[in-house]
């Protein structure tokens, strides 16, 4: 405050109340730093209101973002001035200025303030967005929203604004590193690829992954939307936040809600444009030309007499594109009248892959409107629709890895010669044409009934619906003995899978006294349809597409089959109640209860029920907590709660009979159809239950300038539905398997979540860190179940299986022999046990039970595929119009197991730590003799390589022009940016990326993954 | 109060929505035991469906042609890095955690069970009586088949009766089962099996009275009940219905499938995949490389290459790299030597890359090995199989007509090799025959067995690590005993 306006405010002040209004504005000034501040301009405005009656007026309307709703009671400050004014309830405002006053502050408890400058407008709309850190933040949780202050479980945040950070059409990806306690992994960097998530540990042998409520309607994944359309993504992770998802919520639920428009606001148009070019960040080192052939004459010398004379081509290069681009483009138009608001957004993604054939296009609509009809009554919608086009990529990585560096793709007229290893991989690209073409649309309409004052209905209808159409076309070719094609084929599958779930919910809102509450009870019956017939057309006459289409049946050399493929249904209704409770601000109080029938379960065991509880304490709000400034809040919470999975199949409780076992009879021969078991069903199972336990604190120290967040987690699931071995005898067949409730699995650890912000004059930074540790441990498996109490899986393509899952282990460790060192002589080979067809500078395997021979009983744990922390941190700068933000993000302690070096089905190319091999007596105890390839391709230790890592995840550096020269073109705002995702990564895997994952038993296993690019990208965003 | 009446009204609705049955989906596209077989033609398909373990890649010895690895006539095979853990079956190092042995166990009970689904609603189903008869008869003949091949590899094996058996079941003995499951169920489909040529041609292929004579005949050689074996066998013999095909390489072409010698063989179309009616037990075997037929598992020994000498079989039984057939060179592998030597002195060769030619088909791609129809029972056996059994019951001279009548047809145009035999001794006619057998049916998975039966294995096998008393039999899958808690207990000698 400048002293000048304070003196000019009081000489005005003679004619009233002076001494009242003094004492008032003093005792204001004193309180400055308290939340009473905007009270005493509210005041201190009051006081100037009737001196400029004959000025020019603003009037406009504050809304929120996070709402759309409008925002009563906000405040309107003049900047450098002590004039102001606060909304009315519809959030509308009037002001009062001068002809000097260039700028107004918006402003509300709880949300970012704004400045605008005024120019020649008389109306401005403004719409805040809720300050991330405030105590007042609302916070999505399921079926409602709480206040933060207020909330008892463990929620995490990020804001849309983050989500647009890191390169990529998938809007998860950008959660990378923001959230503690959740693994995100690209374990494929083809466009459109969708990351594993697990959130808290893997909580079960099955389906880990968690569910994603996009405005209200459960789905399975949001890659159909587009990161500028959302406004935030919460994650809920105890049982008091997921526990009202019940059989869903156990592995973490998403809450993603997406942009609404604001009443009474002019429309606003956002314009977004990105270009990006990719690059492959890194290329595996392995054998050249010249090394290789030195290598061949290992296995079989004599093989290359020439060494200079080999040719030496590098696959990599071959196979991977230079520089190829991504671009997107988005549009929104946000607004609303007094009944209606609105927010569309139209969205175009074009991503070329780093491997030709793999492009990935979507465009994406979304469109939010809510209507007033009635004062009591709300109605509107929520439509997400979006098309992709997908390239699906051929399968060169691990061609390109295999390939001899001797061998040349063309021959002197171009043509494709054979290349040996695993085929010539630019001729496996060239016969590629698969491409998935997918409409899916997801969409809620719903009523909203308010009644009794305290009372509201809601009933809405959701559809998730999916259509999509592959088409896989194989030309005939040949390009040598083992690469060729003589008969030609199409097939294409059609899929649709749309789910309906009808919702009701009833929600009672009180306030009185010191009590808060707040209570909901619903209802929701939900249907999921699924079917995917399929058709293959063998011998077209002509391969130009424009002829696929031409009725081949009619020809002789036609054949065509078809299947009916898959249907299913599945059914589930539920029965949902919570109450939040708070009292005085200080103590709260969660209750949740949700009942879930689900139609893959037998009438006895349908119904499982998930209760929660959570207690949360503000410390800080008790009278006897010291009033100073160094605390400025403090919370604790602690919360248990039993949550389900359901994600099995729908058929694992029958006993299946297919009709595709056929038999051959005739002359000539043709297949008759035949029927028999296709699986054996056990009608006992039940629902998997976790019961999770949550114990948190939150505080803000220095001026809320650091926030934190810790958390305890302990997860344990029981009755994990397993496919458990069964005796052979039963007759169910070879390595089949039937579900039972027979596995006990915990996960543990530690959350934290710091962030330190601090303004200096012009100049404002912020530095973040968060992080979970994992403990992962199998605690039971087939304890009552005639079956095998050890799950071997992690199966490569020669049929190892280098994953075990056993008690007291965490889930799929790696497993295999140890090695003690190389056979450097005879005399060694004859000291130590070895296996069958070893030699002089193989593999020492470690006889690790002394029982004097190596069998599969030597096997030991090698390692586990799940990291013990996960972290991420970010720095933020920003001076005036300028940030620049670093995110890093990182895991520890996990290993990988390098599969594609283990899978050799014949003579590849190497890795180049085989320079180091044994060549001799003495040469080396590590790398083993290329002579024979038996005995080293074991699953061992060899094999096992480090998966921690630190990742420059995200780096942006952007500049929004200064709104004066802003106004003067009619714009609000112009944002450039440049920004780099996965710049530069750590690690000592000696793979394309350490970010390798799976299915629970089969993770972390480096079969040949799409690599991960690196993105370096200039942005554009206008609005007006 | 209009308004809240209209409240309560809308709650009502909106919280008591449900129907009964909206919980209950049952499965769409597949049929549940509950349902199925009800009508003749479900109890046909039930047939089929168990004709179609003899597609699954399991059935075939767990997938490798372990039977030849374990006999002289085969190594691993492929190129040397592939699938090692094979070779624990060419030096008798396997144990009972071996893949092959469980798969293999785990899908011929898997046919029983299918077998079972078909004999348990037969007698309710309504059909035609002699129809009822012989879908009862065929699946029987396979519930027999496959239990012989339970009992020569694994011994004393539990006796499921049912399509679903006690959680927990012993061993019964070897004679139980060939008692009370296997000689009554091939008598049962010899009575009411037809002959192969009473079936018409579309149904070709499908077991006949005169598969089931001869399996029972090398039933009862195994059991060394020579009295029977030599009944059975004559009964094939007499029946008419097979003759030899003169030329021996016919019998194992595409041309020559369900062939005049033929008596069981296993249909296959040539698609990959079993759900098309491939098989892959020829994809296993076949060359590798160049053309690329298979995986080139079972490779023909060197030892077996020197027995052959000048016997014409040879050409037709192996493959060698650089011979054309029916028009395709085979020029092999590149990740597999051509010659690999017992050391580096390279003097002694130890085996030359070639393959089994039994499975050859004419064809560049994998699919047309997928299209060999697998012979499990061929006239020839038959034959030996009465000489066999006549010899013992001291008809040398009635042994010597079917003995040379296999020779002769191996003979072909070349008067020169395999002269008949003339001596009626009985331990030199029982040599004889025996390498008759290794010759003629080489490669053909009958070759373990036969030593075994004759006791000649830990002659001829004791140098590979074959070991009396333990070796004969396969060791129950270590699965089963450990998920037994004890009920199941392991064949001798084996962890």
């Amino acid at each position: 405050m400048k002293l000048y306006t304070l003196k000019t405010c009081l000489r005005v002040l003679n004619k009233f109340d002076r001494n009242k209004i003094i004492n008032t504005i003093i005792k204001s000034y004193m309180n400055i730093l308290t939340k009473k501040f905007y009270t005493v301009l509210v005041v201190s405005f009051i006081c100037f209101s009737g001196l400029y009656s004959q000025e020019m007026f603003i009037t406009g309307r504050i809304t929120a973002t996070d709402t759309g709703e409008s925002l009563p009671r906000a405040n309107v400050l003049i900047k450098g001035t002590l004039r102001g004014t606060v909304s009315e309830i519809d959030g509308n405002y009037k002001i009062q200025i001068q002809p000097e006053d260039k700028i107004l502050i918006f402003s509300y408890l709880g949300y970012e303030s704004k400045e605008i400058t005024i120019g020649n407008q008389t109306s401005i709309d403004v719409i805040l967005e809720p300050v991330t850190t405030g105590l007042d933040e609302i916070v999505v949780i399921g079926y409602g929203t709480v206040r933060k202050s207020d909330l008892t479980g463990s929620v995490s945040s990020v804001r849309g604004k983050d989500l647009i950070k890191t390169s990529s059409s998938n809007p998860l990806q950008a959660l990378q590193g923001k959230i503690a306690g959740v693994q995100i992994a690209n374990s494929s960097g083809e466009p459109g690829a969708d990351p594993i998530v697990r959130v808290r540990g893997v909580g079960t042998l099955n389906n880990s992954n968690p569910i994603y409520v996009v405005d209200g309607v459960i789905v399975d994944n949001i890659s159909f939307l587009n990161s500028s359309d959302i406004y935030s993504i919460e994650l809920l992770k105890d049982a008091s936040a997921t526990a009202i998802y019940g059989s869903r919520g156990a592995n973490g639920v998403f809450i993603v809600t997406t942009k609404q428009g604001g009443s009474n606001i002019e429309p606003q148009v956002s314009f977004r444009t990105e270009l990006s070019i990719q690059k492959l960040p890194k290329k595996l080192d392995i054998l050249n030309g010249r090394e290789f052939a030195m290598a061949l004459n290992d296995i079989n010398p004599g093989t290359i007499n020439n060494l200079d004379a080999v040719d030496n081509f590098d696959w990599q290069d071959a196979v991977f594109k230079n520089n190829p681009l991504m671009q997107s483009y988005d549009l929104s138009v946000a607004g609303g009248s007094d009944k209606l608001n609105y927010y569309f957004g139209a969205g175009m993604n074009d991503q070329e892959g780093i491997i030709p054939k793999s492009n990935y296009r979507r465009y994406s609509i979304k469109l939010n409107t809510k209507y007033k009809a009635r004062e009591f009554l709300n109605i509107g919608n929520s439509i997400s629709a979006a098309y992709t086009d997908d390239d699906v990529a051929p399968n060169v990585v691990i061609a390109a890895y295999r390939a001899w560096p001797i061998d040349l793709p063309f021959d002197d007229n171009g043509d494709f010669t054979e290349v040996r290893g695993t085929g010539n991989p630019l001729a496996a690209i060239d016969i590629t044409n698969n491409n998935t073409k997918t409409l899916r649309i997801v969409s809620n309409f719903y009523g909203e009934l308010t009644f009794l004052k305290n009372f509201r209905l809601k009933t809405s209808y959701q559809l998730d619906y999916r259509n999509a159409k592959n088409r896989n076309f194989a030309p005939e070719y040949y390009v040598s003995a083992t690469q060729q094609n003589s008969r030609n084929s199409l097939s294409i599958d059609f899929t649709e899978d749309r789910t309906w779930i009808w919702e009701n919910t009833l929600t009672y809102n009180n306030e009185f006294g010191k009590n808060r509450l707040n209570a909901f009870v619903g209802y929701t019956m939900q249907q999921r349809f699924f079917e995917s017939p399929n058709i293959t057309v063998n011998r077209l006459i002509r391969e130009d597409p424009i002829y696929w289409y031409f009725n081949a049946a009619l020809t002789d050399t036609v054949q065509i089959s078809k299947g009916l493929g898959d249907a299913f249904t599945n059914s589930m209704i539920s029965y949902l109640f919570r109450t939040n409770y708070s009292y005085n601000n200080k103590y709260l109080f969660t209750v949740s209860l949700r009942a879930d029938g689900s139609s893959k379960f037998n009438e006895e065991n349908r119904f499982g029920y998930f209760p929660s509880f959570a207690l949360g304490w503000n410390v800080t709000e008790e009278p006897f907590f010291p009033d100073n400034n160094f605390i400025n809040n403090l919370k604790v919470r602690a919360s248990w709660g039993v949550i389900g999975n359901e994600k099995i199949g729908w058929f694992d409780r029958f006993s299946l009979i297919g009709n595709q076992y056929g038999a051959v009879f005739g002359n000539p021969e043709g297949l008759q159809p035949g029927a028999t078991y296709i699986s054996t069903g056990n009608d006992d199972i039940h629902w998997e239950n976790t019961y999770q336990t949550n114990a948190g604190i939150e505080f803000s120290t220095l001026q809320n300038q650091l926030i934190g967040e810790i958390d305890f987690y302990r997860k344990k699931t029981d009755d994990i539905l397993v496919m458990l071995d069964i005796p052979g005898f039963y007759g169910f067949g070879s390595f089949q398997r039937v579900r039972f409730n027979a596995a006990s699995v915990l996960n543990q650890g530690l959350e934290f979540n710091f962030t330190w912000k601090q303004q200096l004059n012009d100049f404002s930074y912020s530095v973040s860190a968060l992080g979970a540790t994992i403990h992962n441990e199998v605690l039971s498996i087939a304890a009552t179940t005639p079956s095998d109490s050890v799950i071997f899986s992690g199966e490569l393509s020669n049929g190892k299986r280098v994953t075990v899952t056993r008690i007291g282990e965490p889930i799929g460790s790696f497993f295999g022999y140890k090695i003690q060192g190389i056979f450097q002589n005879e005399a060694e080979l004859d000291k130590y046990p070895s296996i069958y067809g070893q030699k002089v500078g193989d593999f020492i395997y470690k006889d690790t039970n002394g029982d004097g021979v190596i069998t599969s009983d030597d096997r030991v744990i090698l390692g586990s595929p799940i990291p013990d922390l996960i972290y991420g941190f970010a720095i933020n700068l920003s001076y005036k119009g300028f940030s620049l933000g670093f995110d890093f993000n990182g895991q520890l302690g996990n290993e990988i197991y390098n599969g594609k070096n283990q899978t050799r089905f014949g003579i590849y190319n190497f890795e180049d730590r085989v320079k180091d091999r044994w060549q001799g007596e003495g040469s080396s105890n590590t790398e083993p003799a290329l002579s024979s390839l038996a005995g080293n391709y074991e699953t061992s230790e060899y094999f096992i390589e480090s998966g921690s890592f630190f990742r420059l995840r995200t780096l942006m550096l952007s500049y929004e022009f200064p709104e004066k020269m802003m106004s003067n073109l009619g714009l609000k705002s112009i944002m450039i940016y440049f920004k780099g995702t996965n710049l530069f990564t750590l690690s000592g895997y000696s793979g394309y990326s350490p970010e390798i994952s799976g299915s629970p038993l089969s993770s972390g296993i480096d079969q040949g993954i799409y690599p991960i690019t690196s993105y370096y990208t200039m942005g554009l965003n206008v609005s007006f | 109060m209009k308004r809240k009446i209209f409240i309560i009204t809308i709650i009502t609705l909106l919280f008591s929505a449900s129907c009964e049955d909206f919980l209950d989906n049952p499965p769409q596209g597949y049929l549940t035991t509950a349902s199925f077989p009800a009508t003749a033609e479900d109890a046909i398909l039930a047939t089929n469906g168990v004709y179609n373990t003899l597609l699954i890649w399991n059935f075939h010895s767990g997938g490798f042609p372990i039977l030849d690895i374990m006999s002289d006539e085969a190594s691993k095979g492929s190129s040397p890095g592939d699938a090692i853990m094979i070779n624990q079956f060419d030096n008798f190092t396997f144990n009972s955690s071996a893949s092959s042995i469980q798969s293999w166990w785990s899908t011929l009970y898997q046919g029983i069970r299918r077998s079972y689904l078909v004999t348990e609603s037969l007698s309710w189903i309504e059909m035609n009586e002699n129809m009822r008869n012989r879908l009862s008869a065929e699946v029987k003949f396979l519930r027999a088949y496959f239990y012989f091949t339970l009992v020569r590899a694994y011994g004393d094996v539990p006796k499921v009766v049912s399509t679903s058996p006690p959680k927990k079941l012993p061993r019964s003995s070897k004679s139980e089962i060939y008692e009370e499951i296997i000689i009554p169920d091939l008598e049962f489909a010899m009575e009411y099996l037809p002959e192969k040529s009473e079936y018409n041609t579309a149904d070709m292929g499908r077991v006949s009275k005169g598969a089931a004579r001869g399996l029972l005949s090398k039933v009862y050689l195994f059991r060394k009940d020579f009295i029977n074996a030599e009944k059975y066998a004559l009964e094939v013999i007499n029946s008419g219905q097979y003759t030899l095909d003169p030329d021996f390489a016919h019998v194992f072409s595409e041309d020559g499938e369900n062939g005049t010698g033929s008596i069981f063989e296993i249909g296959a179309v040539t698609e990959s995949g079993i759900l098309y009616g491939g098989n892959q037990y020829a994809n296993t075997i076949s060359v590798r490389g160049t053309p690329n037929l298979g995986w080139g598992f079972g490779r023909p020994t060197w030892e077996l290459i020197q027995f052959f000498g000048s016997d014409p079989r040879m050409d037709a039984t192996i493959v060698f790299i650089g011979e054309t057939i029916e028009g395709i060179t085979v020029t092999g592998d590149l990740g597999t030597p051509d010659t690999t030597y017992t050391d580096e002195t390279k003097v002694e060769i130890l085996e030359i890359e070639c393959y089994n030619q039994k499975t050859f088909m004419p064809g560049t791609e994998p699919r047309y090995s997928w299209g060999h129809n697998r012979r499990i029972l061929r006239y020839a056996d038959v034959l030996l199989i009465a000489a066999e059994a006549l010899n013992e019951n001291d008809k040398p001279v009635e042994a010597l007509t079917y003995l040379n009548q296999v020779r002769e047809r191996a003979r072909g145009s070349n008067p020169s090799v395999l002269p008949d035999i003339i001596t009626t001794n009985k331990e030199q006619l029982r040599d004889i025959i025996l390498e008759e057998r290794h010759r003629e049916l080489a490669l053909e998975g009958h070759r373990f067995w036969d030593l075994v039966r004759t006791d000649k294995a830990e002659e001829v096998l004791g140098p590979l690590g074959f070991l009396s008393g333990k070796n004969e039999l396969m060791p129950i899958p270590a699965n089963e005993i450990y998920i037994s808690e004890g009920v199941i207990i392991q064949n001798p000698n084996y962890l």
